[in-house]
C-alpha cells in the first residue's frame, strides 16, 4: 500500500498551508486518483495516512517541548492522562482523513460509471 | 448510476458534517448549542481546529530557546532596529530614534505578552463577560460603575495636548498592531485558542485603561462605608479608638521631627458630617457588597504593599549608593512585569515595564536608579446623593436641583444577549452604588483616578533623568496612584518623594460618607506638589518606605488611609540604621528578611494568658515551640504556622463585633498594630466581650479557647492536605493564571515570609519584582528576579522559569549592555534585525 504514505505527505502539506480540515480534501484527492478496491479500504488508507502525518508531527512537537503544554492542556480538559489527548488528536485527524479518502473513492466510482455509460 | 451518486453524496455529507462539528465550538452547534448554556461543554473550543497539530494548540508548545527570525521587515519603522534577546529572554532594544524605540517596545512586548495585555485591559474596561460568559457579569458591572473606561477616554483626550506623550503612546500602539496584523490562528497565544476568541486592535485607550487599572489596584481600596457603619453602630469614640489618625510608635517615611519649610495652603473648616454624638452619626448602615462579586480577577488582597530604600555612600562598602525595591502585588501568571532594556539616542534604561504601556516603570539608567512603593493615602470619597425622582436625572446640590448625565453601558456576554445598564454621573463622579442596601442609598464616587493625569510623561522623563533635579521635574507630572519614589544617583544623592495629587481636606473629611448636597464637603483644592512629603540626603544615610504613614503628626495637612503599614517599615529602618559597610548582598538579605515583628510584639502578650497547668500534652508542646521561636517566618519552621493560626483565631474572637455580623453590615478590622496595643493596654475593654455569650469576657477569657481551637484547626489542615504543617507548606504561595485557568497556574510555591514581614510573601501576594541596584566605579551593577518568566506562553519553559530562583531567594545579574555587539558569548539567545521597507 503506497497510498497511506502519499496521503500522509499530502495531508501534511495541505494542513501546513490551509485550514486543518483541508486534510480531508488531500485524502479525497488521493482517493480519486489511486485505484483503491473499495470504500472500506479507502477509509482505512485515509485514516492511517492522516493519522501517520499527525502522530509523527505531534511526537516531534511534544519532544521539543518535553510534554509541558500537552500535560497542561490535558489537565485543563480534565483528562486523566496526557495520552488521551494524543489519542484524541490522532483520532480526529484519522476520522476526517478516512471520510475524505472514502468520499474520494466514491467520487471516482461516479466518474467511472459516467464514463462507462457514455463512451 | 443512481446508486454510486447516492453513496458518494452520503459520504460527502457525513464528511462535511464531521468537519462542521469539529470546526465549531459546541456552543455554536445548531439546536444542541443553545441547550449547553452553562455546562463546561459550552466553553469548549472547536475541537478539530484546536487539536490540529499544524495550527492548533500544539503550535504553542515551544522549545526552551524560541525560534526567532534573524531579520524581519516592519514598514512602519523609520530606521533599522536591533533587538538582542539575552539568556533570560530579556529584550534589549537598540533603536535610532524615539518613534522606533517605542514602536519596537510595543511590538516585542506583544510577541511575548499579547494575551495578557489585552485581557488586563478587558478586565479594567469590564469586558470579561465577552470572553468567559455570564459568570463575569457582576465583575464587569462593577468596573463600569467605577467609571474605568470613561476616565481612560478622558486621559487619552488629555494626552492629545501633550505632543510627546501622544506620539509615544501611538508609536507603542502601532507596534502592538504591527504584530497583531501578522497573526493567523496558528500564531495566536494559547488562551485565544482555548477560549476561542480573537485579539482586537490595540489602542491608546487600552494603555490608558492599564494606567487606570493600576490606580484602581493601588487606590481602589476604601473603607468609607465600613467606617460609617462603625460610627453608626458603635459611636464616634469607638471609631477614634480603633481607626486613629496615627498609631503610637509609628516610624514614618519622613523621619519624625523633620521640619516643614513651607507655608501651607489654608484649608476651610466644615460642619463635619459626623458629630460626636454616639450612635447617631448615621442612620443608613450599608450591608456587605463584596460577597456579590464573582470576579475572575478577585479583589486585591490586603497584603499588597511594597518596600523600597536607598542607602547613601556613607553607609556602603563601595562608598556609592545602593537602591532597592520590591513591589508586593497579587502574584499572577503571566507576571505583571516584563523586563526590558530600551536604548536610543538620549536614552538607555533597564528595568521592568507593565505590558501595555510605554517606557520603564521601575529601573535604572547610567545615571540614576528609582523604585516605587504605594502611598496608600485615600483619594476616593463617597457622597450620599438624593435624587428628585426615580429617573435620577436631577439630584440635590446646595439645596437646589442639579442635572445628572447618564452613560449607557452595554456588557456583551458570550453566547447570550447583551446586558444593558445605565450609570448616572453627578458633578462629583459616577453613582457607583445605586439603590443600595435597606435604605436605597445612592453613593457618588469622587476619585482622583477619574481625572486625567500624565503619568506616562513621568516615566518618559525618569527613564532619561540624569540627576536629582531631573527626577524632581519628572515627578511633577505624576498624580495617581500616589507612590513613594525612591531615588539614587551616581553622584551620591539619595532621596524619597511621596508624589501624588492629594485633596486638601478638613480633619476627617472623606473618612466617612460625605453629603453630596453640601458644597463644603467637596474637595477644596489640592496640596501643592512641592509640599508633598519628601526628603533628600537625610542625616541617617538612608531613605526608605514600606507603605507606612508618610509623616508624623506635625505635617500640616490632614490625610488618611485604611491600611498604613506598622511592621515592615520599622524592621527595615531598624536594620538599615544598624547596618554599615553595606554591600548589595546585605541588602538582598534584607529584602528576604523573614523577621516577624508583629509576632514579636503580640505573641508574648498572647502566651502570658496561657497557664501551663491548664494545657494538655499537645498544647504544652505547641506552647514550648512558640516560646522558643526566634520570630523568623522561615519556610521550614513550624512556629510561624502555629502563631498565624493562633493569631487569626484570637483576632476573629476579639472582633466578633465586626466580622460575621448577623445583620450583615459591612465593617473592617482595625490594623493589627491597633489590636495588639489594645490587647496590651486595655485587655478588659468592652470590645473583648464575646457578644454571643451572656458573660462579660475579657482578653484573658478569649486566649485559651482561641489557642486550643487553632491547634485543632492546624491538625485538621495537616490531615486534609496530607502535608506537614511547616510554614512553607501551610502558607502555600499561589501564582495564579490571570483567567484562573488552573493548569496554567503554579500553586504551593514553598517559601517563607508573610504580610507584615519584610519578605512580604503571602498566600496570593508578594514581592512581584526584587531589584538591587548598586552604583560602582565601573558603572551599574544590578540584580533582580520576579516570580514568573519573560514568556507569556504557558506552553513555553520560559513561562515560569524564574519562579524557583525567586522562591529560593536568589537573584539574576541584570545585563545592562550599552550596544548590541557588547554581549559576551553565552549571554544572548538571539539577535534580531528589523528593517523598514526599502522603496
Amino acid at each position: 500500500m503506497k497510498t497511506t504514505p502519499i496521503i500522509a505527505i499530502l495531508s501534511a502539506i495541505s494542513a501546513w498551508l490551509f485550514p486543518w480540515w483541508s486534510v480531508a480534501i488531500a485524502a479525497g484527492l488521493v482517493g480519486v486518483i489511486a485505484n483503491l478496491k473499495n470504500a472500506a479500504i479507502a477509509y482505512a488508507a485515509g485514516f492511517a495516512g492522516v493519522g501517520l502525518a499527525w502522530s509523527s508531527y505531534i511526537i516531534y512537537l511534544n519532544f521539543q517541548n518535553q510534554g509541558l503544554l500537552l500535560s497542561k492542556i490535558a489537565e485543563a480538559f480534565s483528562l486523566p492522562a496526557s495520552g488521551y489527548l494524543i489519542a484524541l488528536t490522532i483520532l480526529i485527524g484519522s476520522i476526517v482523513g478516512g471520510f475524505g479518502c472514502m468520499t474520494g473513492v466514491l467520487l471516482r466510482r461516479v466518474i467511472e460509471k459516467g464514463r462507462s455509460q457514455n463512451p | 448510476m443512481v446508486k454510486p451518486i447516492l453513496k458518494f453524496a452520503v459520504s460527502l455529507l457525513i464528511t462535511i458534517k464531521v468537519i462542521y462539528l469539529l470546526n465549531t465550538s459546541p456552543a455554536e452547534w445548531l439546536i444542541i448549542g443553545s441547550r449547553l448554556k452553562d455546562s463546561p461543554a459550552a466553553m469548549l473550543p472547536p475541537v478539530g481546529k484546536f487539536l490540529d497539530p499544524f495550527n492548533g494548540f500544539w503550535q504553542n508548545a515551544e522549545g526552551a530557546i524560541p525560534v526567532l527570525p534573524q531579520t524581519a521587515t516592519l514598514k512602519e519603522l523609520q530606521a533599522p532596529v536591533e533587538v538582542v534577546f539575552d539568556d533570560r529572554l530579556v529584550p534589549h532594544i537598540y533603536a535610532q530614534n524615539e518613534h522606533d524605540l517605542y514602536f519596537m517596545q510595543g511590538y516585542i512586548t506583544a510577541t511575548q505578552r499579547l494575551w495578557q495585555m489585552e485581557f488586563q485591559t478587558h478586565a479594567a474596561a469590564g469586558r470579561i463577560s465577552e470572553i468567559v460568559g455570564n459568570k463575569a457579569i457582576e465583575f464587569d458591572r462593577e468596573q463600569r460603575f467605577k467609571g474605568m473606561t470613561s476616565s481612560a477616554e478622558r486621559l487619552v483626550e488629555a494626552m492629545k495636548s501633550d505632543e510627546l506623550v501622544h506620539s509615544i503612546t501611538n508609536a507603542y500602539a502601532d507596534g502592538v498592531n504591527a504584530y497583531i496584523s501578522q497573526l493567523s490562528y496558528k500564531d495566536l497565544p494559547i488562551e485565544y485558542k482555548l477560549l476561542n476568541y480573537q485579539p482586537e486592535p490595540w489602542t491608546t485607550v487600552k494603555s490608558a485603561l492599564l494606567q487606570k487599572k493600576m490606580a484602581d489596584d493601588l487606590t481602589g481600596n476604601n473603607s468609607d462605608i465600613q467606617l460609617s457603619n462603625i460610627v453608626t453602630v458603635f459611636g464616634k469614640s469607638a471609631a477614634d479608638l480603633l481607626y486613629p489618625e496615627f498609631i503610637e510608635g509609628q516610624d514614618p517615611i519622613i523621619p519624625a521631627g523633620t521640619k516643614w519649610d513651607f507655608t501651607p495652603v489654608e484649608v476651610k473648616k466644615s460642619n463635619a458630617s459626623v458629630k460626636d454624638t454616639t450612635k447617631t452619626g448615621y442612620n443608613f448602615p450599608l450591608d456587605h457588597r463584596g460577597t456579590r462579586l464573582s470576579a475572575p480577577q478577585p479583589q486585591t488582597e490586603p497584603t499588597v504593599g511594597s518596600n523600597n530604600w536607598a542607602v547613601s555612600g556613607s553607609k556602603t562598602q563601595s562608598g556609592k549608593p545602593i537602591l532597592c525595591n520590591d513591589p508586593h502585588l497579587q502574584l499572577n501568571l503571566p507576571s505583571i512585569w516584563y523586563e526590558t532594556q530600551l536604548s536610543a539616542p538620549g536614552i538607555n534604561v533597564y528595568g521592568v515595564t507593565i505590558p501595555g504601556g510605554p517606557g520603564i516603570v521601575i529601573g535604572f539608567n547610567e545615571n540614576i536608579a528609582w523604585g516605587v512603593t504605594n502611598a496608600g493615602v485615600d483619594v476616593k470619597d463617597f457622597y450620599n446623593i438624593s435624587f428628585k425622582d426615580n429617573t435620577k436625572t436631577e439630584y440635590r446640590y446646595n439645596n437646589t436641583w442639579k442635572a445628572s448625565t447618564q452613560r449607557i453601558e452595554t456588557i456583551k456576554v458570550r453566547h447570550e444577549p447583551d446586558v444593558i445598564d445605565t450609570v448616572t454621573y453627578t458633578h462629583l463622579g459616577p453613582v457607583a452604588f445605586e439603590d443600595y442596601g435597606e435604605y436605597k442609598q445612592n453613593l457618588a464616587m469622587r476619585w482622583k483616578a477619574h481625572e486625567p493625569s500624565n503619568e506616562f510623561k513621568t516615566f518618559y522623563l525618569l527613564n532619561r533623568a540624569k540627576n536629582y533635579s531631573d527626577y524632581e521635574a519628572a515627578l511633577a507630572f505624576y498624580e495617581c496612584p500616589a507612590q513613594n519614589f525612591v531615588f539614587a544617583d551616581k553622584d551620591g544623592d539619595i532621596a524619597i518623594w511621596q508624589q501624588g495629587r492629594y485633596p486638601l481636606r478638613y480633619k476627617e473629611q472623606g473618612k466617612f460618607i460625605l453629603d453630596g448636597n453640601k458644597p463644603e464637603d467637596e474637595w477644596q483644592g489640592f496640596i501643592p506638589k512641592e509640599q508633598t512629603p519628601h526628603i533628600k540626603n537625610p542625616q541617617r544615610g538612608f531613605v526608605s518606605s514600606a507603605n507606612q504613614h508618610p509623616t508624623d503628626a506635625t505635617y500640616p495637612y490632614y490625610y488618611q488611609s485604611n491600611d498604613f503599614e506598622f511592621y515592615r517599615n520599622r524592621r527595615i529602618n531598624r536594620r538599615l540604621a544598624e547596618m554599615n559597610k553595606i554591600t548589595p548582598q546585605d541588602l538582598q538579605k534584607l529584602q528576604l528578611d523573614n523577621y516577624n515583628l508583629q509576632a514579636a510584639e503580640s505573641l508574648p502578650i498572647m502566651l502570658s494568658y496561657l497557664k501551663p497547668d491548664e494545657l494538655n500534652e499537645v498544647e504544652t508542646t505547641v506552647f514550648n515551640a512558640l516560646q522558643s521561636w526566634d520570630y523568623y517566618n522561615d519556610a521550614d519552621a513550624l512556629a510561624p504556622s502555629l502563631y498565624e493560626n493562633f493569631w487569626q483565631s484570637l483576632l476573629a474572637d476579639i472582633w466578633d463585633e465586626l466580622g460575621n455580623r448577623p445583620d450583615n453590615l459591612a465593617m473592617v478590622y482595625p490594623e493589627n498594630g491597633i489590636t495588639i496595643q489594645l490587647m496590651d493596654k486595655q485587655p478588659n475593654h468592652e470590645f473583648m466581650d464575646n457578644l454571643s455569650t451572656p458573660e462579660r469576657e475579657t482578653l484573658a477569657d478569649l486566649v485559651k479557647p482561641a489557642y486550643s481551637k487553632s491547634i485543632v484547626a492546624l491538625a485538621k489542615w495537616a490531615e486534609a492536605n496530607l502535608k506537614p504543617t511547616d510554614w512553607g507548606n501551610f502558607k502555600g504561595t499561589s501564582i495564579l493564571h490571570l483567567a484562573r485557568i488552573g493548569a496554567f497556574s503554579k500553586t504551593d510555591v514553598y517559601c517563607g515570609g508573610n504580610y507584615g514581614v519584610v519578605n512580604a510573601t503571602g498566600k496570593r501576594a508578594g514581592p512581584s519584582w526584587r531589584m538591587v541596584v548598586a552604583f560602582t566605579d565601573n558603572g551599574i551593577e544590578a540584580q533582580g528576579v520576579y516570580p514568573g518568566g519573560q514568556s507569556g506562553n504557558p506552553g513555553s519553559p520560559n513561562y515560569t522559569k524564574f519562579v524557583d530562583t525567586w522562591a529560593k531567594g536568589e537573584y539574576y545579574p541584570l545585563r545592562f549592555v550599552k550596544t548590541p555587539d557588547a554581549f559576551k558569548t553565552g549571554e544572548s539567545f538571539a539577535v534580531q534585525q528589523f528593517n523598514p521597507t526599502k522603496n
